[in-house]
């Protein structure tokens, strides 16, 4: 749901002035917290409005890396986003706490609240509402179903595979791995990649015991990049207590990848996708995606 | 001797209405430099004419009137709450190292407010928990003062050791519970957990000040009447009992006085630690033990305290911001370290 103010209803008003009068009218210093947000800024072309991210808007670091950081997402601070002298703040709807959101509407800054969901095939209309919010309609909608046509050609060629069971660790605290559940970005790009979640039966991210690992005995074990690193490598992940029972482990199916990437659930999820279901289903030939404009950046 | 014993001493041997002035002028400086510094950048020019209403920005005024005065004010409250509940505690309990959060009374209120974070949107109808959460917080720090408290009562003498022991007792479970709570909480619940556990006064709002003024106001109002009888049970509770006190409606109400102030404190702010123990045994050191001294410039020193506190939090790595928690431990507990070092000779006796 994507709540309208001030600006914002202004701004679809917008859409029938003459474009140069349009721009001049439009935010023009964005502050934007949630990474797949920003994303959809950038790809959006408004990267040179942005004057400040939250510190989960790490892509395309080129754009973000310079920019102010407004602190983590769930933990912003109303005068140290005033403090950027923003026209506009275009947040998740995870975006927090509650307080500071009250506060920033009490000081009558714009902003606009984009719902995130963990379903894949929201993204698209994810981008339009950004677009709404930033009067890019044309540009979003093309984008919108660029990913949306992306997305469909993933689902097609995985339609026909086997579905491996897959068990995703988010992290490791420790020696406990996180596992996730149901209603994560993991299992809708398992989902999405031709593949089943092999755990079933809790939400979110859990400790994962050696005892539910092997009752779930997944086919192949998916690790973040630097959860790997952290861990000692695939060998060493192998012999972990906790997953050394199971058939991927015996089998050395262990995969890794970068998790910001796999699970940001933004404007490059249908390549995350492809890449995901390429490391998921070694034997089959999927066809590549074209490059887009935002997953080159 | 040491400068800080020397000041001290300097500082004790003032008269009365000197060292409240003082203490006061202290506070009122924290006060316009919680009001003047920020991320903004604003010059005293600005806030002064935003404060009178002549503010030529309308986002300058809603920065001083929206997110600034109201953040000191709410800074100022919770850290007089937490100062006189804890120099209450010790006083009540004659022990030096009681504070809410040893006895377990904040990890209860930490608790009901976990559960609230979790389970409120369920329980609750719409817009009703951000007045649930501070009668939440007030109600489990009540229910933890009242079980120990009860527990540590040995024929008609509180125990300290008991109390310790029961406070530890009802921490543990009060972790687990909120580690239970965690556990059940979805990733953004979880999330709103643990900042919440490191406090925070970044989201002050009028609301919140005007709900947590009475929980703070009225125990400091009462507390020149707490001050005579805490100093009687100093000598002990039989020998209060003989001077004419009535101990144990003294206990319980004081108790329930500082369930009040800690539980608005924590459900405003999540918790803060360091202000309940260190700022009463600051005054003590500094202006003496008696309560009628101690109780009222433990207020003053916590409020001056918290709202510093929040200023350093909130501007050094601006324009994100640091939980206060963790500004008050670095900050206190290196000063009252060294103050205990330069004076523990006075502690051996």
């Amino acid at each position: 749901m994507l709540r309208r103010r001030d600006l914002l209803a202004a701004a679809l008003g917008l859409a029938a002035l003459p474009p140069g009068l349009r721009a001049a009218l439009l935010p023009d210093r964005l502050v934007v917290a949630g990474g797949a947000l920003t994303e959809i800024v950038v790809a959006l072309g408004c990267a040179p409005r942005l004057v400040g991210v939250d510190t989960t808007s790490l892509y395309p670091a080129k754009v973000v890396g310079s920019l102010p950081r407004i602190g983590y997402i769930r933990t912003l601070s109303a005068e140290g986003i005033l403090s950027l002298n923003p026209s506009f703040l275009l947040a998740s709807d995870q975006a927090g706490p509650p307080a500071v959101i009250d506060q920033l509407r009490a000081v009558k800054l714009p902003l606009a609240l984009v719902e995130e969901t963990f379903a894949a095939d929201y993204v698209p209309a994810k981008v339009m509402k950004v677009a709404e919010a930033l009067g890019q309609e044309t540009a979003g909608k093309a984008m919108a179903e660029t990913i949306a046509a992306d997305l469909a050609s993933v689902r097609a060629a995985v339609a026909g595979l086997a579905k491996p069971s897959v068990l995703f660790v988010l992290s490791n605290t420790g020696d406990r791995l996180m596992a996730g559940g149901q209603a994560t970005a993991a299992e809708t790009m398992i989902g999405l990649s031709g593949a089943r979640n092999a755990i079933q039966g809790y939400t979110s991210y859990k400790p994962l015991s050696a005892e539910a690992a092997l009752a779930a005995n997944p086919d192949i074990l998916v690790f973040p990049d630097h959860v790997v690193t952290a861990l000692g490598g695939r060998a060493a992940i192998a012999n972990l207590p906790q997953v050394s029972a199971t058939r991927a482990a015996a089998s050395g199916r262990i995969v890794s990848m970068d998790s910001l990437y796999l699970l940001g659930l933004g404007p490059r999820i249908a390549h995350a996708a492809h890449d995901f279901a390429t490391a998921l289903h070694p034997g089959a030939r999927l066809p590549a995606l074209p490059a887009r404009a935002w997953t080159v950046a | 001797m040491s400068d800080l014993a020397i000041g001290a001493g300097r500082l004790t041997s003032l008269p009365r209405g000197a060292r409240t002035g003082l203490a006061i002028l202290l506070l009122l400086a924290a006060m316009a430099a919680s009001l003047a510094i920020g991320a903004v950048p604003l010059s005293l020019r600005d806030v002064l004419q935003a404060l009178m209403g002549q503010a030529e920005d309308a986002r300058q005024a809603a920065v001083i009137w929206q997110l600034r005065l109201p953040r000191t004010l709410m800074a100022g409250l919770v850290g007089a709450g937490l100062a006189l509940a804890g120099a209450m505690t010790q006083g009540l309990f004659r022990n030096p190292i009681a504070d809410p959060s040893l006895i377990g009374v904040s990890a209860g209120a930490a608790v009901v407010t976990a559960a609230l974070i979790v389970f409120g949107a369920i329980l609750l109808p719409p817009g009703w928990l951000p007045y649930a959460m501070p009668l939440g917080a007030f109600a489990g720090s009540l229910a933890v003062i009242a079980i120990v408290s009860r527990i540590a009562m040995v024929e008609a003498r509180t125990s300290v050791a008991l109390l310790l022991l029961a406070g530890i007792a009802i921490n543990a479970l009060a972790m687990a519970g909120t580690g239970l709570l965690v556990y059940l909480s979805d990733d953004r619940q979880m999330r709103d957990i643990t900042f919440w556990t490191l406090g925070s006064v970044g989201g002050a709002t009028w609301v919140k000040v005007w709900a947590l003024a009475p929980c703070i106001i009225l125990p400091l109002i009462c507390a020149p009447w707490f001050a005579r009888a805490l100093d009687a049970l100093n000598l002990g509770e039989r020998e209060a009992a003989h001077l004419g006190f009535r101990v144990e409606r003294v206990k319980r109400l004081a108790c329930f006085a500082f369930a009040l102030a800690v539980g608005g404190a924590v459900s405003v702010s999540g918790i803060i630690g360091f202000v309940g123990l260190v700022v009463p045994h600051l005054v003590r050191l500094t202006f003496g033990a008696r309560h009628c001294v101690l109780l009222p410039f433990s207020a003053i020193g916590g409020a001056t305290l918290l709202i510093l506190a929040d200023v350093v939090a909130r501007t050094i790595v601006a324009p994100a911001e640091l939980p206060i928690g963790l500004i008050t431990a670095f900050i206190g507990g290196p000063f009252f370290l060294a103050l205990l070092l330069r004076r523990r000779r006075e502690f051996a006796a």
